[in-house]
């Protein structure tokens, strides 16, 4: 350790061991900064991948065969289609993890030590130092008005200085500094585990809901762990999700654009009693029982919701003409109702939804040439058809939410906070300087710096000039004061 | 004069901020290349300091017209990001005394406002998943670092022109040789070169960038939890930024070796750029086949 004052206080690149085994070699490997230098290379390597080549989740399987052709098998067995989940892109996170923990054992304590430390330059270690760093500088007065009034420059500098009798001075600040890297990658340790713990414990469920509809969560589209379900460790809650009401709201001068989206929802146990009521919206979830509920998406169902004289009709798009989607409804008494729907957000011009209605009388001919007799009523609206009264309501729609369990949140935010002050810390530096004073001649001292820093050398140099300048106005320079010394 | 500052708005405020950059470049050109003075430097970096104000402005204006935090498009981030930039280089020149590089900064803050122009500036609504607060929380820290980046990238170009040393040159900070000049037995502590410096302006520069990227995407990560329940959905965009963040990482990390040259750390540092590039330009010009798909599914 006494030694290690001045040397540039980082990690020391990996020494192979006395005694080599494998075993030490593997460790010697994964204690590397050099293996971590290339472990982000291949993460970042195999993340752009994941970004140029089309993903399973986001493209259809079948576009991308079609695409690739004679490659596809071999570029899908390597993963390409579905990186972020391939056998390769995981072994990279564990080594990386691993890298990261026992490189932690290695350089945790000789930076903490040099957060904690005050190690005054004992003499010998002094002798045997070059004086390529070290800066002579000549004051006159006693030792302890000399030795006063150097401390009080430094401490007017903000440093924090630590002393002995004998004029030895070690002076330093930015000492928490020299945790940041210690904290940001404690941080991404614990991100990693928050990470593995998720997988083990949460879920991810999709539904999608009718207004009306009440739900539990064995009933969801979509349900998804992120470990297969033999060693999934979670569980799910038997309570039901009722979905009261659901509105879209659009921009009045931009319909296809949609302002928010809003879900009534109640929580409700086995025996109907509700636990718990909310209108969830996009950006506000409704969190209940450590699970959360968002409005992730909504969908047409297909169906409209109409009323026809005064009575509620429900109609479903179930035939096509000229390739757009149409509804013909049977209604009691042999006549059918044919409606064509448009929409703001599908057709082009179209600024507001509406659609146009036919009634056909049972044994009218289909295809007369002309156009038969029709209405076109803008959502909201009504208007009345061979003496029938028809009101457009709305197109019905299902609400997309999205139902998850993350036990590993509270980890998770903590590890970003830590991680982010880690790396807000490492961009400070630490400075240190010792300062030795010695008697040259009665009443006159020579100071020796011996500056350090672990970053940021050309500020430290400014600083140390101003140090050097305040110093010599101490005591004025001697013609006789000796040149820098090699 | 009434009636000029009635007709102040967003856009007329932008023009004058352009205006006053391209002074400040030909300032930073004539001081550069034929009249060393001070005083020249000096209104250089006051026009900079000025058309920043401008440009500065000029969003908040706008903002008040869209009545939310006006960063939604691409007009609106590179307008973000110029701010950044030149706010980074502003408080980077009187630090380092790097005026020498303003005429590239202004260029580049030029360049990157009339590519801006080319994309549409109208102010649209807010689809609904970006309608939080989160959005003016998320991205600032995003913008100001790749201003750093950006600076980090100009002074690894300046570094790799006026670096002279042997090929195999270690870091400065690896063996602390401080130069030092002599006069009058008055050691004065100064950067031995230029290319010196530069090394350090870059360092320093993703020194600061780098947290505020981790930052920022932290941010969207909590935001994205919030919101929607997912950290990470592997959005071309998100998976961009992760690949910047590891390219400055690795970056940081070369850096603590001594043993690699400053001209390989400077090519890490101009690749790092690039990739920045991807992640702020690349994805949206691109798309890489997939959307940023938050909202609705039809
Ligand atoms: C995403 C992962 C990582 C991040 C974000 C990260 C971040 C950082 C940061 C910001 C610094 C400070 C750099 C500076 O002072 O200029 C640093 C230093 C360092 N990192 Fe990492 N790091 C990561 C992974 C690793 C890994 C896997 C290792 C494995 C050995 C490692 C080893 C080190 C060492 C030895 C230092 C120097 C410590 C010191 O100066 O006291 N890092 N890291």
């Amino acid at each position: 350790m006494s030694s290690q004052p001045l040397t540039h206080g980082t990690a020391p690149v990996a020494q192979p061991m006395k005694g080599k085994s494998i075993w030490s070699d593997i460790v010697t490997c994964f204690r590397s900064v050099q293996l971590a230098i290339v472990l982000l290379s291949l993460l970042a390597i195999g993340t752009i991948i994941g970004v140029v080549m089309p993903q399973e989740g986001m493209v259809e399987l079948a576009t991308i065969r079609e695409k690739y052709g004679n490659n596809f098998e071999l570029l899908r067995d390597l993963g390409c289609f579905n990186v972020y989940s391939s056998f390769w892109f995981i072994t990279l996170q564990i080594l990386f993890f691993f890298n990261l923990l026992i490189g932690s054992f290695k350089w945790l304590k000789p930076a903490t030590l040099a957060a904690i430390q005050k190690p005054l330059l004992t003499p010998e270690v002094m002798a045997l130092k070059p004086d390529a760093h070290s800066l002579p500088v000549l004051l006159n007065g006693s030792q302890d008005a000399v030795q006063a009034s150097v401390v009080n420059r430094l401490k007017a500098l903000r440093y924090g200085v630590h002393q002995s009798d004998d004029g030895r001075i070690y002076a330093s600040k930015g000492n928490i500094t020299r945790l940041g890297p210690s904290i940001a990658h404690l941080g991404i340790l614990i991100c990693l585990i928050a990470g593995v713990y998720s997988s083990f414990t949460g879920f991810k469920a999709v539904r999608m809901a009718i207004p009306g509809e009440t739900f539990s969560l064995h009933e969801a589209n979509t349900f998804k762990t992120n470990v297969p379900q033999p060693i999934w460790l979670g569980s799910v809650p038997e309570w039901k999700v009722r979905v009261n009401d659901f509105q879209v709201e659009f921009y009045e001068d931009h319909p296809q654009t949609a302002k928010q989206y809003y879900s009534k929802l109640d929580v409700v146990n086995q025996k109907g009693q509700v636990l718990k009521s909310e209108t969830i919206s996009v950006n506000h979830p409704l969190v209940y029982d450590n699970i959360s509920i968002y409005q992730a998406s909504y969908a047409p169902t297909g169906r409209f919701l109409l009323t026809m004289d005064g009575k509620p009709l429900t109609v479903t798009v179930n035939s096509q003409f000229n390739q757009r989607p149409i509804s013909i409804t049977e209604l009691p008494g042999g006549s059918s109702l044919i409606m064509f729907p448009f929409f703001a957000q599908q057709d082009p011009g179209v600024t507001q939804n509406y659609a146009v209605f036919f009634l056909r009388k049972p044994g009218e001919p289909i295809n007369t040439g002309v156009m038969p007799e029709n209405i076109r009523l803008t959502q909201g609206r009504s208007g009345s058809l061979k003496g029938h009264t028809i009101t457009y309501l709305q197109p019905e729609m299902s609400t997309g939410l999205q139902i998850k369990r993350a036990p590993e949140v509270p980890l998770m935010y903590a590890s970003y906070l830590i991680i982010a002050l880690g790396a807000v810390l490492c961009f400070f530096s630490q400075r240190r300087v010792w300062l030795a004073l010695k008697e040259v001649r009665p009443h006159q001292w020579e100071a020796s710096i011996y500056p350090q820093t672990n970053k940021g050398w050309i500020s430290f140099r400014q600083e140390l000039a101003v140090l050097q300048a305040t110093l010599m106005r101490l005591a004025p320079p001697q013609p006789t004061v000796e040149g820098p010394r090699r | 004069m009434m009636d000029l500052l009635m007709n102040v708005n967003e856009s007329s405020l932008a023009d004058a901020g352009l205006l006053l950059l391209a002074l400040s470049a030909l300032g930073y050109v004539l001081f550069q290349a034929l009249l060393p003075k001070a005083w020249l430097r000096n209104t250089a970096s006051v026009t900079t300091g000025l058309s920043v104000l401008c440009l500065l402005v000029s969003l908040v204006l706008r903002s008040m017209t869209a009545g939310y935090f006006a960063l939604s498009n691409m007009y609106e981030a590179l307008l973000v990001m110029t701010i950044g930039f030149l706010t980074a280089f502003l408080i980077v020149e009187r630090w380092f005394k790097i005026s020498n590089l303003g005429w590239a900064v202004c260029l580049v803050a030029l360049i990157v406002m009339f590519y801006a122009g080319t994309t549409p500036t109208e102010i649209n609504p807010l689809q609904a998943a970006l309608r939080s607060y989160w959005r003016s929380i998320h991205v600032p820290p995003l913008l100001l670092s790749y201003g750093f980046f950006t600076l980090a990238f100009l002074s690894s170009i300046a570094f790799l022109l006026s670096d002279r040393s042997p090929k195999s040159g270690g870091l400065p900070g690896s063996g602390p040789t401080l130069a030092t000049r002599e006069g009058h037995g008055i050691l004065s502590f100064s950067y031995s070169s230029m290319a010196d410096l530069y090394d350090e302006v870059t360092y320093r520069c993703i020194a600061a960038g780098f947290p505020l990227l981790m930052i920022g995407v932290i941010l969207g990560a909590v935001w994205a939890n919030e919101a929607w329940g997912n950290y990470w959905s592997w959005d071309p965009k998100e998976s961009m930024s992760l690949v910047t963040l590891l390219g400055y990482g690795a970056y940081l990390h070369l850096r603590i070796n001594a043993e690699h040259s400053r001209r390989t750390l400077a090519w890490v540092s101009i690749a790092g750029f690039l990739l920045m590039l991807m992640t702020f330009v690349g994805v949206n010009m691109w798309g890489f086949g997939s959307i940023h798909s938050y909202g609705s599914v039809s």
